[in-house]
Parts: C-alpha cells; structure tokens; sequence
C-alpha cells in the first residue's frame, strides 16, 4: 500500500515536472524493481485468486495492468537493449531527423540534433516541405496623411470610404500564402494554399520507394517500425523540417491493454449491474406467476 | 470579470437566471415548478451552446469558456437520466451545480472566439474532451451525494433518510468507466500527437 502511495506522489510530481525529468525517474533501476514486482504480483494474483479468474471485468481490469506494464518495459531504453540483444537488430527508442528539403536522411540524432544515436534500416527523403498559417479574418490598417489610423475587415469586397485624402478603398483579392515570381515578362503573384496532396515524404529502400506520405499534426508517418512525426522546422528560413522519431515497440502490447481497461471497467460497473438488474426483474415476475 | 454584452451572453445569463430560479423553486418545495425552470434553463443553454457552435465554426469545447458551458448544457440530462435509471433525486443540488458551473462561463473566461489550433484538429477531440465533462459532473454529484451522507450522519439519526451512500456508489460506478475511457483516448490522441501516450 505504502508503495502505491509513493508511486502516486512521485506521478504527482512528474506531472509537473519536464517529461525528460519525469521519464528518467520512471526508468530508474529503483522504480524499475517496483514495475518488475508489480508485473510478478499481478501474474501470481491470476494463479491465487479463483475470484479474479471467474469475473470477467475484475479479469480483464487486472489482465491489462500485466499487458500495460509489460508493454511499457518493453518500450522503455533498457527494453530496446534487450529486444537488440535478443533480434540482433539495432532499434533505438528514439529520437529526431532534420531532413532538408529536397534531400534524403537516415541517422537519427539527439534532441540537440548534435549526436548521432542510430540509423534507420531505410531512408528518408523530403521532397516538399511547407507551412501553413492559421489567423484570424484581420484588419487593414490605413495611415491617413493627417496621421488618423483607419481600419477595415481584411476580407474581399471591403469598402472604406473615409475621405482625408484617402479615397476609396475597397479590398478586391485577399491572399494567404503571398508569392511573387519575377520573370523577364514581369511578375506573377500566386497564392499557394498548401492543400496540395501531393506525398511530402518518401520511404527508400533499396533505390525504390517503398512507402510516401503527407505527414501533418496529428497524422504521423509509421513503417519499419517507427513513427515519423512533424516535431520542428527551420524558423528562419523555412528550408528543413525536423522530425520526431518514435520506436513502434510495445506498442500494441499497451494499446491492447488500454482497450482490455476499458472493457474490464465497462464490463464490472455498467453491464453487470445491469444484467443482474434484468436477473432480478426476471425472477420477481416468475415468482409473481408461481 | 468579463461580463459578456453579446446574444450569446444575454442567453448565458438568462440560463443562470432559470437555472437559479428552478433551485430557489426546489427549495421552498415547488418541485413540479423548479423542474420546469431547470428544463427551460436547459434548453436556454443548449441555444446558448449552438450560437457558440456556430460562431465558432468548431465544436465548442476549446477552452475553459466554452468547457464550462457545454456542462451547464450537460448538467440537465445527467440530472434526469441520474433520476430516472439510476434512481438518485437531489434535483436541487442539480440545479446548483447548473448555477455553478455556468458561473465561470458567464464571468470570469473571455468568450473571444478562437480557431481551432491544427493540434486540436483531431477526431479524438471531441468524444475525448466529453466524456471527460460527463465524468466529472457525474463525480460532482457523487461528491455532493457524499457530503449529504456525512451531514446526515451528524444530524438527526432517527428520521428516516435517503441512501445517499448507495447514491454515491452509484454515480460513481457510472462516471468511473467514462473517466477510463477519456484517459484512454487521451492517451491514444497523445501517440498520435507526439509519440508518446
């Protein structure tokens, strides 16, 4: 008991905390030795306790805190050595890609993009990179000559007619993603949307590509055992994109044990309840008829 | 303070005012009157709920504002549905929470409209964020239910009295497989997000 009491301060102050400080300590040989003795305390419940294997939600509540854990361990630095050992691969737990655009990339490097912490079995090339800008409708903002500031909604077929030396404005084309290319017949203004689908991202292996994807927010790019996430950029100039890279390890093993979590805790507090509840009405009215 | 002078905000308040009224209808035992007051401030504030949806052009559970809001709206079905299946009164205490909940809407977070940022931009936002807001009105009755019990305790033991313990349970073992499922799905949004859950 003692000890869930310190493992619920210690996730406290991890929430708190930077998730490197907070992974560190969750990866420490001591808590290592508790998530081991948890994993053996929750095996040798299933072989004690008759109780846990007869009901369902309490069996499945426990059964995914195994899958949980073990999936976790599996997915942790020490679980990586271990599964290299074992595989003889060389898997590393993560890390980051600059990748500038236009080129092909496979070593993975450190947050400080300075040291090199592994190789992936296949490369990556970035064939487009772009950004795009979220803002409000806006407001145009006209200095008159006398020094009086005027606004207008920046939106198409705005009109302001102040006077002041101003004439009449009216807005007549409003652009989200301003290019101007010059040629010698002059200049072409486009206005690039950055909706274009076409694959931002290709997997090579071998000389032939293999797998390409759009990777954006939310929608990571996932093959040979990695996910490929959009985690940074050249600010300056926009000409590299930095991606976060992820090992898949473990991952089903935990995602399993989340869904066998819910269903558990669905199972014990909402349908047995309710069955039981059906059982009851059941034998109230047989017992009415006899 | 941010007191809210838009269509928007004349809604907000008029569902605190009903939703005040019903409680104040309750307590002096016009139950059938307070219940017909919490239903109006209902309805007021699902209509508060949809002109936000629509100025917004996003679900609005973005912020605080639009959080708090969205359980004013919530806290009239729970109340219901607790009565009806689950077999717990306190429409009263109901109706206060309402009048609570839409409290830091009305005056304290700024109703500025917002776009939806692209890392919310997520089918997991939505079921995510809601099940988490049932959850803990769920959890907020059960606490109300559970300071009840402890009251009773230290009042009257003679008088024959609600079961405000089984109450409690209850709520509980309702709202509990909703938070599990928030947390899960929180989690799976955070691996699709960042890589990490």
């Amino acid at each position: 008991m003692s000890s869930f009491m310190i493992l619920i301060c210690l996730s406290v102050t991890g929430a708190f905390r930077e998730s490197i400080w907070s992974q560190a300590l969750f990866n420490s040989p001591p808590l290592a030795t508790f998530w081991m003795s948890l994993l053996c305390l929750f095996m040798a419940a299933f072989i004690v306790s008759r109780n846990l294997r007869r009901k369902p939600g309490l069996f499945l509540m426990h059964l995914d805190c195994i899958l949980i854990v073990a999936g976790s361990m599996w997915d942790s630095e020490s679980g990586h050595t271990w599964q290299n050992r074992i595989r003889e691969t060389a898997k590393v737990p993560g890390g980051f890609m600059p990748i500038h655009e236009g080129h092909s990339e496979r070593h993975i490097v450190s947050k400080d993009l300075h040291i090199r912490v592994g190789t992936s079995p296949f490369t990556l090339r970035l064939n487009d990179f772009r950004m795009e800008y979220y803002w409000h409708e806006g407001t145009l903002l006209v200095r008159a000559p006398s020094g009086r500031v005027h606004s207008m909604p920046a939106r198409h077929g705005a009109l302001m007619t102040r006077g002041e030396g101003i004439g009449t404005l009216s807005i007549k084309q409003r652009y989200k993603n301003l290019k101007v290319r010059s040629s010698r017949s002059g200049g072409t203004i486009i206005d690039q949307p950055g909706t274009d689908r076409d694959p931002a991202l290709a997997v090579v292996k071998g000389g032939t590509v293999v797998g390409q994807k759009v990777i954006q927010v939310n929608d990571p790019l996932h093959f040979g055992g990695y996910y490929f996430y959009q985690a940074s950029y050249d600010r300056d100039y926009g000409r590299y994109s930095i991606l976060s890279v992820t090992s898949d390890s473990g991952y089903t093993t935990v995602f399993s044990g989340y869904a066998l979590l819910c269903l558990g805790a669905f199972w014990a507090f909402w349908f047995r309840p309710v069955m039981s509840y059906i059982e009851k009405r059941k034998n109230h009215g047989n017992q009415i008829q006899s | 303070m941010e007191i809210k002078y838009s269509l928007e905000g004349a809604f907000l308040y008029a569902a605190m005012l009903l939703y005040l009224s019903a409680f104040v209808a309750s307590i002096l035992r016009r139950v059938e009157a307070g219940r017909r007051l919490f239903c109006t401030g209902f309805i007021t504030t699902v209509i508060t709920v949809l002109v936000r949806w629509y100025m917004v052009r996003h679900i609005p559970m973005q912020n605080l504002y639009e959080v708090f809001l969205v359980m004013g709206a919530a806290m009239y079905s729970l109340s219901c549905f607790c009565r009806r299946i689950l077999r717990i009164g306190a429409d009263a205490a109901d109706m206060l929470i309402g009048v609570i909940v839409l409290g830091p809407a009305g005056f304290f977070f700024s109703a500025e409209p917002n776009q939806l940022p692209p890392a919310l931009q997520c089918w997991l936002f939505a079921p995510h964020v809601a099940v988490y807001l049932l959850a803990y009105i769920l959890m907020t009755k059960a606490a109300v239910q559970a300071v009840c019990q402890l009251m009773q305790v230290t009042n009257d033991r003679d008088m024959p009295r609600p079961d405000y313990e089984r109450g409690t349970y209850r709520m509980i073992a309702f709202g509990f497989p909703l938070m599990t499922t928030g947390l899960v799905l929180g989690s799976w949004w955070g691996h699709l997000a960042w890589g990490d859950f």
